[in-house]
């Protein structure tokens, strides 16, 4: 065993939240270590990964796993890395490489609304955060411009600076919709992204790839790649190829170090003062459960036995149709474009909030898969996906999971994987706040459809919800120690130096994507850690 | 921001005399490893011209054509007689398009429905072979994205015109 | 006349000349600030981001870095207290305020040939401008090259004094497109070959410089070497706006003086620019056997690839490169896309891919391409930051080799290594490994 390794700060997952927070420690004169479970990522073999790949739709193709570091997989069949183990399936996809999930996803960074962190207060659901809006935001302008969002509106979420790069401009077929919808009360605008509008940061605008997921060709997009490569040329030493699977607290609880496997499965040991757990929301919760003790018979980090529960993502439904009149969806950036004016009000207090998005993903091939299962070929099948190409509408509303307690991951007492560390089995069931903002969206969506003419429309089914992948809740943030796992500052209640941020510790989800807060939130955290040093 | 000498007046490079030559080691992609290319074959008419039908083209793509004959050259014995009786089954039901398609092969012998499936999938989609792992043996040239690349490229590439998307496209998008 | 309309009329004549005076003084500096620009003064006097004029910008040469001098109004750091003729002796003879030789890193072997007028409008001009209170570094270089007497003998060999006269059997516009080429753009101080001194070449003149990390190409008219298959439309577009489809798309210090400096001259002097560069004496080169812009086609090589096994795809390293790298914009084909400002250019039938030695296409790979232009930014990212010297070599050698020159395919890593440290500019990442942390 190798135990010469160790820094002021040492960082678990070299993810965009974990990176920016090594990058801001780094500058400020920090030793920071990073220690990644995957492979290095890079973006030329990603991009041609995905040509060359069968799955088009499987936006892990492009991020082939190490064998120390599996990743969840659904195609072309499900290798059940979540075991599921609830009524409710939770298919959380992710990537373990130096970037992390980022590197596919498309780039939308929504601000919470002030509202979205009092929902108990207001609405007598969820949980309240233990901070307020006021005492995020600074952070929240930080993270959009090492980013690089561009907006318009601020979308009800108050900004104490401007967006740094000026809105994307709507898709032609968005502004039709926007156009149509508008009157009916359904605000379609210009989403906040991490998207280049202008070169800036040394990265060209965008233009058009529609290739977002899973992968930007030309980082227009920002991704955790762009903050690794930050970290690692301001001085953070990053090492790839560490599985961390313990953390190792003494006596009176001070974190002392933590260890990891490496690609022969030798163990190493890593010390540090001050230890940073930013490994995704499902993985950080694991390494807590895995790190047992005498002392701390539920892991590290567990006294108020939160550590993996509270599991919240966005349900997603959906519906597809065909416009009345040509569209052309799919030109442009896969997510420019969004109704946001459905993510407030009393209501909340019987069912979800909405927010829906238009979806910009190019839908030719989707089209194509359909028509050919379908037994068409030739003039035929030319001729309907011409008109299918050019109509094509897809809408896909997030709705807000509660944080409940029974919704979970767990370490499995029998299943390990090829590194010998135990896999995790989840539970998750939808509750019935979820099914009426289902209900609610189907109302919504039959208005669309019908305003835009709409021909075989299809709808998602009721209970029947997509993963978004915005994985929070397992590690909540909360003022009580004995139902929250980290504080205000995103310390851990039982452990002085270890801090924890990214999605996971979000206590509520909202219904905008969260990489953006877990970011503001980790970067909130690196002031908190390096005024412990 | 690159910063650039404006003024250099050398007269010939200022190599260095380190000897680095670097080389490139791949990086582990032993899962999605792709079997070896199929040998090259060229193909036969009677390829070409159930091509024809089947992609509604009159001349359909001949890289993706060799690329496509040549895998199925490999996997279907006895490969030009089955595209024979595909192309007479088709010729002779012409109207047969969608389910009635389906049902048509559901009671044709199954290396003439997989002969189909391969042909049409090639073609539009650039991916053959069955589960899991199938072959995407072309991408930038497959049927489906010519047919609309007067509005679209495919996806990863761009079409060096920023914004474009805010304009609908000049043409419509169908051969 | 009264005492006091005598004072009036006086005053009024006075006043009337100082009227006279300002307006004289606004043309002349206004003529100086185009002058100024067609001269781009700011590229070497300018520090990069800046403040204007303000010096702070080293030049590097062979013999170390010479620092462009502050020429802001400031009477203590820059000229606010030089006389006329010093201005000029500067400028012209390359003799500085206190009687020292000066580097002819400053041009004056081309601004000579400036008329004094020109000159003192561009004095105008700078003190015009803001003054700036900071010092330029002084140009310390090691012996001998700090014996700045040394410059007497260098001028001996390659100073040729004196103001271009006008030939009058030649048109307004000719003689207008020579005073720019060779005195105010001065041109030939990248474009003309050096001799064993470092002195421009003239009986080559415009036969093409190497710049270290860029070759200034051939502009003579030779068909082959230089420019004799461009239009006259062509040349001026290209001028004004760095980019003609199918043929070039201007980068490195080329690209720079057109962002500074070309783009803001009149069309008539970029007419005039290109009438004279047609009619120079046309330098042939053995090495370039057709001309730069005739060369290449599409290439099927990366959609051979699609699908390939492993062991194809490593065999052909630079194919891959390009298709993870470049492809997206440059096409798949090589061909481009887009049309108008900011299309991607095209691989083939490109000055750069086209030229026999492809130390061009090395740098713009190393570098990306970032043109500041009044209608929008170009821009193609640098990919020192990405690519290894050995991948940098494969990709240029798989461009030129499909898309332009094959016997320009002969990049190697150790000349990459050279160029990128030269430049300062970045590597890949190295991340530590989890059983070598």
């Amino acid at each position: 065993m190798s135990d010469s390794l160790s820094a002021d700060v040492v960082v678990i997952g070299a993810g965009i939240a974990g990176s920016l927070a090594a990058l801001k420690m780094a500058k400020a004169g920090a030793s920071v270590l990073m220690l990644e479970s995957g492979p290095e990522i890079k973006r030329d073999q990603a991009v041609e990964y995905f040509r060359n790949s069968p799955f088009k739709g499987d936006f892990t193709e492009p991020y082939p796993p190490q064998p120390w570091a599996p990743q969840p997989k659904f195609i072309p069949s499900d290798n059940n890395y979540l075991i599921q183990k609830g009524p409710d399936p939770y298919r959380a996809q992710y990537l373990r490489g130096t970037g992390g999930t980022t590197w596919h996803w498309a780039g939308q960074a929504f601000r919470l609304l002030p509202n979205d962190m009092r929902i108990q207060s207001l609405y007598g659901i969820g949980r309240d955060w233990p901070i307020s809006y006021d005492e995020l935001e600074p952070y929240y302008c930080d993270a959009e411009y090492q980013m690089g969002v561009s907006g318009d509106s601020d979308l009800a979420s108050p900004r104490s600076r401007p967006y740094p790069l000026p809105g994307i401009p709507l898709p032609y077929g968005f502004d039709r919709l926007k156009q149509r919808l508008g009157p009916l009360g359904y605000e379609v605008g210009i989403g906040p992204q991490a998207r280049n509008s202008i070169a800036y940061d040394g990265r060209p605008a965008c233009c058009g790839n529609n290739n977002c997921m899973p992968v930007c060709p030309i980082d227009a997009q920002y991704h955790g790649g762009i903050a690794a490569r930050k970290a690692l040329d301001a001085g953070v030493k990053i090492v790839t190829n560490a599985v961390v699977f313990r953390i190792e607290a003494d006596d009176k609880g001070t974190i002392q170090a933590v260890h990891y496997l490496d690609q022969n499965k030798a163990r190493h040991r890593v010390t540090g003062k001050q230890f940073v757990l930013t490994a995704n929301g499902i993985e950080s919760p694991k390494i807590l459960l895995l790190s047992t003790s005498d002392r701390y018979p539920d892991g590290i980090a567990n006294s108020s036995g939160m550590v993996g529960r509270n599991l919240m993502d966005h349900p997603g439904s959906s519906v597809e149709f065909y416009a009345d009149e040509p569209v052309w969806f799919g030109r442009g950036p896969m997510r420019p474009g969004s109704i946001n004016n459905m993510r407030d009000g009393d209501f909340r207090g019987e069912r979800s909030a909405l927010r829906i998005d238009l979806a910009n993903t190019s839908p030719v091939r989707y089209l194509t898969e359909r028509l050919v299962r379908q037994g068409y070929y030739g003039k035929a099948l030319n001729h309907k996906l011409a008109f299918q190409a050019e109509r094509f509408v897809q809408l896909k509303c997030l709705l807000e999971m509660l944080p409940e307690p029974q919704n979970r991951v767990t370490l499995s007492k029998t299943e390990k994987d090829a590194w010998g560390i135990p896999r995790l089995e989840v539970y998750y069931r939808f509750p019935e706040y979820v099914h009426r903002g289902y209900d609610q969206s189907m109302i919504d969506f039959q208005r669309m459809v019908k305003e835009m003419g709409g021909t075989e429309a299809v709808y998602s089914k009721r209970g029947v919800y997509d993963n978004n992948q915005h994985i929070t809740g397992t590690m909540i943030m909360g003022s009580n120690p004995q139902d929250s796992v980290v504080d205000g500052h995103c310390r851990s209640h039982d452990h002085p130096n270890l801090f924890i941020a990214g999605t996971g510790i979000m206590p509520s989800a909202s219904t905008v994507n969260s990489t953006l807060t877990g970011t503001a939130l980790a970067l909130r955290m690196a002031d908190s850690v390096l005024a412990s040093l | 921001m690159m910063t650039l000498s404006r003024r250099r007046l050398l007269t010939g490079t200022a190599g260095l005399l380190v000897a680095g030559v670097l080389t490139q080691a791949l990086s582990g992609s032993l899962a999605f490893a792709s079997p070896p290319l199929a040998a090259a074959v060229a193909p036969s008419a009677s390829f070409t011209a159930i091509s024809v039908r089947l992609t509604g083209l009159d001349q359909p793509d001949a890289l993706l054509a060799q690329r496509l004959y040549s895998w199925l050259h490999a996997h279907f014995p006895q490969l030009d007689s089955l595209l024979d009786t595909l192309s007479a089954l088709l010729q002779q039901q012409p109207a047969a398009n969608g389910s009635s398609l389906l049902t048509l092969l559901s009671t044709q012998p199954k290396a003439l429905d997989d002969l189909y499936q391969a042909l049409v999938s090639g073609w539009y989609l650039g991916v053959v072979g069955p589960l899991p792992r199938p072959q995407c043996i072309a991408f930038e040239n497959i049927v489906s994205y010519q047919l609309v690349r007067d509005s679209l490229l495919p996806p990863s590439y761009a079409p060096g015109q920023p914004n474009f998307w805010t304009q609908p496209p000049a043409r419509r998008a169908h051969v | 006349m009264k005492p006091v309309l005598i004072q009036a009329a006086i005053a009024v004549v006075l006043m009337q000349c100082a009227v006279a005076q300002a307006a004289d003084n606004a043309a002349q500096i206004k003529r100086g600030e185009y002058l100024a620009r067609a001269g781009d003064c700011t590229a070497c006097h300018t520090a990069t981001n800046g403040p204007l004029f303000g010096g702070g910008f080293a030049v590097s040469t062979p013999f170390g870095q010479i620092w462009g001098s502050n020429i802001s109004s400031d009477k203590q750091y820059g000229i606010g207290s030089w006389s006329d003729d010093q201005f000029v002796a500067a400028v012209r003879d390359g003799i500085g305020k206190n009687g020292e030789q000066l580097y002819p890193a400053m041009p004056y072997d081309s601004f000579t040939k400036m008329k004094r007028d020109d000159v003192l409008a561009i004095k105008a001009y700078l003190m015009s401008m803001p003054p700036v209170h900071q010092a330029s570094p002084q140009t310390d270089l090691p012996f001998p090259f700090n014996q700045r007497w040394g410059m007497r003998f260098w001028k001996w060999f390659n100073f040729d004094k004196g103001e271009l006269q006008n030939d009058t059997q030649q048109s307004a516009q000719w003689n207008n497109g020579r005073y720019l080429v060779e005195a105010l753009a001065h041109c030939g101080t990248c474009h003309t070959p050096r001799n064993l001194t470092m002195g421009m070449d003239n009986d080559k003149a415009l036969a093409g410089g190497d710049l270290g990390g860029w070759m200034a190409y051939n502009i003579t008219p030779d068909k082959q070497a230089g420019i004799g298959d461009w239009s006259q439309q062509q040349l001026v577009t290209y001028l004004k706006t760095g980019f003609v489809a199918n043929k070039a798309s201007a980068s490195g210090p080329m690209a720079e003086a057109i962002e500074h400096s070309l783009q803001y001259l009149p069309e008539s002097d970029l007419q005039d620019i290109a009438t004279y560069l047609r009619s120079v004496k046309p330098q042939p080169d053995a090495q370039q056997t057709r001309a730069r812009d005739s060369w290449g086609q599409p290439s099927t090589a990366l959609i051979a690839l699609r699908g390939a096994d492993e062991a194809t795809r490593h065999a052909q390293p630079g194919a891959v490169l390009f298709a993870g790298n470049c492809a997206s914009c440059h096409g798949a084909e090589g061909a481009g896309s887009g049309s108008g400002f900011h299309a991607y250019p095209s691989l083939f039938h490109h000055t750069s891919t086209g030229a026999a030695d492809a130390l061009n296409v090395v740098s713009v790979v190393l570098n990306g391409v970032h043109r500041h232009m009044r209608e929008g930014e170009v821009f193609m990212p640098p990919f020192a930051p990405e690519l290894s010297d050995q991948q940098v070599a494969d990709v240029s050698n798989f461009v030129t080799q499909q898309f332009g020159n094959p016997a320009a395919a002969k990049v190697d890593a150790k000349q990459v290594k050279g160029l990128r440290e030269d430049a300062k500019l970045a590597s890949p990442p190295i991340y530590g490994q989890g059983d070598k942390p």
